[in-house]
């Protein structure tokens, strides 16, 4: 015990002064000299260092992996299990205020050595993968378990669930029990909007070129277009997402308008002001406003289009929340480049779907 | 240098990085996995990649992708002797890991300045470790450059050319280039200007009078200095997006309009032949041939001097690795895992083995002395001969 505590003594100067310098890093290599030297500290110091370094993760990205290459550094260089510091890493692991991916590291290294308890079956771990795999093993028992119960696990399983294949997996057996599922809530997808469009976007000009509603939504007015070399005078249609993919398809709503803009407004309804995400799944350039701050642009079209395509952080406000998609179809005649739609949903900074309404906008 | 001396300092070169011109040497024309006829080592991977492997030194390194959304980046060391793990090495992806479900976060592969490893990975992440995998530093180009990708995964390899680590990521939404200090990963320039446009090729060093790294896109080929990636040369006749330039000499073999052959040291035309169709493996230089696969899977031998057509041989495809090079024969693997080497060294080209590994294989083998590395994502071979050979 002694010895332990001498240590820890003896190496909170250096783990704290090191981590320090590493979290300085930043874009276009700033700091990264020093950062080399503080993770040559950092790798030279016993394993009281681990949970330290563990717990410095998440603020910084790029510090997060000069910190895992000093973690793994020490963990290599203990011969054995012994020489971790056992229990502490076991009550970081399961503590969930700490740092998620120090947690996933901690457990890894646990479970490396033969020394995990487990994965713990938290279905709301704020940790992707302890989650996942918290999520399988209670899909396992449900399989494993006795009819009258499963019911029940396999809905606790789904609280936890954001992979699409272990959401179908448990979708199939809740529909064997003769139970419904409601993929747009689960996924928390915006499903009401209003449209306005075509807007002109030939040669794919009209990225960067501003359209009235930009300016002023002005939901009671009237736009002036000149598309397809015609003027036409347009106004905001509703639309409301049915389909299980989340998808406001223009397709459907108004036409395949090449080289065409089209604004898409929704809102959703927030109690308290929260981190969260957006999740777009988008085969078209696209722009994304937040209560009129722009938050993202991508330029770039018909490169497929996935679940969870991009991740767009932003903090929702108390209230009402109004998201603007600017969505923008080029004039590629291929068969694989018609796509003309964007699915839009919201979830917390660890992919749950987050605590809002969607409302009409 | 005699030729002779080139010829034997080529077959025991270290191979450092994609499609590095190592030559090998008495490389087996077969193996037999359930034999283990040789069959060196099997190691097994984590995670997904078609990266090339690397060879330096006394070890083989890979990388590859693992994790939920292949956000787990790894680098592992083998012993090049018997295929034990050293070590491996993980980072977190600080950019897109999307990938098109055929490629993976680790499409691109790593080089060596033969004291260090530096990695790269589609989301944008660029380390440097030393052999022993000591960090050495760490970038995310998705940070600098945050539009720097494209949802069908990024391909481009890296080189290093004159302490300079040349990282493309260029994509529709933008493109960048940039040049990487090898010692502090420090930006040294900055290429903002290229062409907005998808590109999946890697930069090619062309050793002259002066070092250049040639950088493909669908405009052409652009030859710029290492040291501050200024334009030396333009050659705006367009070029592929997927295969890649291969430099023999002073002259680059260019994937454009069939193949072209133009001058590392000005960028004019040498000749081109648009009847040399190159799909998604790049041409490859050996002996005094030019070869070229297409989407058919025959491969093409041409003239060096002339782009003339020396000889055509059909094989199994489809291909994504491009070929090695040892002891006067060509290997090639296909997609489905099968390795085919043909005998280059007559009038014809001749299938002289054929073998399987029974796995998909995407990355382009690497080869030193007497061995072949393949990978494909579970897996990593070493075929050498063997004492039941």
């Amino acid at each position: 015990m002694l010895s332990s505590v001498v240590l820890l003594a003896l190496t909170t100067g250096p783990v704290d002064d090191s981590i320090e310098t590493i979290q300085a890093v930043g874009p276009s290599g700033q700091g990264q000299v020093a950062a080399r030297a503080a993770a040559t500290t950092l790798s030279g110091l016993t394993p009281d260092a681990l949970i330290p370094i563990a717990s410095a993760m998440g603020r910084n990205p790029l510090a997060d992996n000069w910190l895992v290459g000093a973690f793994e550094t020490i963990a290599d260089d203990a011969p054995t299990a012994d020489d971790l510091p056992i229990e502490e890493m076991k009550r970081f692991a399961s503590d969930l205020e700490n740092s998620p991916r120090g947690r996933r590291l901690v457990f890894e290294l646990l479970r490396a050595r033969g020394r995990d308890d487990g994965v713990p079956r938290l279905l709301h771990d704020p940790s992707p993968e302890m989650r996942y795999e918290a999520v399988n093993l209670t899909i396992e028992d449900a399989e494993k378990g006795e009819r009258a119960g499963r019911a029940t696990l396999y809905k606790a399983a789904l609280r936890g669930a954001t992979d699409p294949e272990q959401v179908e997996r448990i979708v199939k057996a809740l529909g064997e029990e003769g139970i419904e599922f409601d993929r747009l809530d689960h996924y928390r997808y915006l499903t009401d909007w209003k449209l306005i469009g075509p807007f002109d976007n030939k040669d794919e000009k009209a990225f960067d070129l501003a359209y009235p509603p930009e300016e002023d939504l002005a939901f009671g007015q009237t736009f002036s277009s000149d598309y397809g070399g015609e003027t036409a005078s347009l106004s905001w249609q509703e639309a409301t997402v049915a389909n299980e993919s989340g998808e406001l398809n223009l397709h459907e709503e108004m036409a395949n308008h090449k080289g065409s803009v089209v604004y898409a407004v929704t809102a959703f309804e927030s109690e308290d002001s929260q981190p969260i995400e957006f999740r777009v799944a988008t085969a078209n350039a696209f722009k994304l406003w937040l209560n009129g701050e722009l938050l993202f642009s991508r330029p770039e079209y018909h490169r497929s289009k996935r679940f969870d395509q991009y991740r767009i952080p932003a903090a929702a406000a108390t209230g009402k929340n109004t998201v603007l998609i600017k969505l923008l179809q080029n004039e590629q005649d291929q068969s694989w480049a018609q796509d003309y739609d964007v699915a839009v949903r919201v979830t917390n900074p660890n992919g749950l779907a987050a605590d809002v309404r969607p409302v009409t906008p | 240098m005699p030729t002779l001396l080139i010829a034997a300092a080529l077959v025991t070169a270290d191979y450092t990085q994609f499609r590095d011109p190592v030559v090998g040497g008495d490389v087996p024309v077969s193996f037999d996995l359930d034999s283990g006829e040789n069959v060196a080592w099997t190691a097994d991977l984590v995670g997904r990649g078609l990266s090339s492997p690397l060879v330096v030194g006394d070890r083989v390194f890979v990388t590859s992708a693992a994790g939920l959304d292949q956000d787990r980046l790894r680098v592992s060391a083998f012993d090049d002797a018997t295929g034990e793990r050293l070590w491996t090495r993980q980072f977190w992806a600080t950019g897109r890991t999307a990938a098109h479900q055929k490629s993976s976060n680790a499409a691109p592969s790593p080089a060596s300045d033969g004291e260090r490893i530096f990695a790269f990975w589609s989301s944008g992440d660029v380390v440097a470790l030393d052999l022993d995998g000591n960090l050495q530093w760490v970038r995310g180009l998705q940070i600098d450059y945050p539009n720097a990708s494209n949802s069908l995964g990024m391909s481009s390899s890296l080189v290093v050319a004159d302490g300079t680590v040349v990282a493309m990521a260029e994509a529709d939404a933008m493109a960048v280039t940039v040049g990487l200090d090898a010692e502090t990963g420090e930006t040294k320039w900055v290429r903002d200007d290229r062409p907005m446009m998808a590109n999946w090729t890697s930069p090619t060093v062309a050793e002259g009078e002066r070092t250049l790294v040639l950088l493909q896109s669908g405009d052409g080929v652009e030859a710029v200095d290492p040291q501050t990636g200024e334009t030396v040369w333009k050659f705006d006749d367009g070029a592929s997006t997927i295969p890649s330039a291969t430099v023999a000499g002073n002259v680059a073999y260019v994937p454009s309009d069939g193949l072209t052959a133009i001058s590392t040291e000005t960028g004019e035309t040498a000749w081109q032949n648009s009847r040399l169709s190159v799909a998604t493996a790049s041409p490859f230089v050996f002996g005094e041939n030019a070869f070229t696969l297409n989407r058919a899977g025959v491969v093409t031998a041409s003239k060096l001097e002339d782009g003339g057509l020396d000889w055509q041989l059909r094989l199994s495809g489809p291909f994504s690795a491009t070929p090695v090079a040892a002891g006067g024969r060509l290997y090639f693997v296909s997609e489905d895992g099968e390795m085919q080497v043909v005998d280059v060294s007559g009038e014809e080209g001749e299938i002289v083995g054929e073998s399987e590994f029974g796995q998909t294989v995407l990355g382009t083998p690497a080869v030193r002395g007497d061995a072949i590395y393949v990978r494909s994502d579970q897996t990593l071979w070493k075929i050498a001969p063997t004492d039941s050979e």
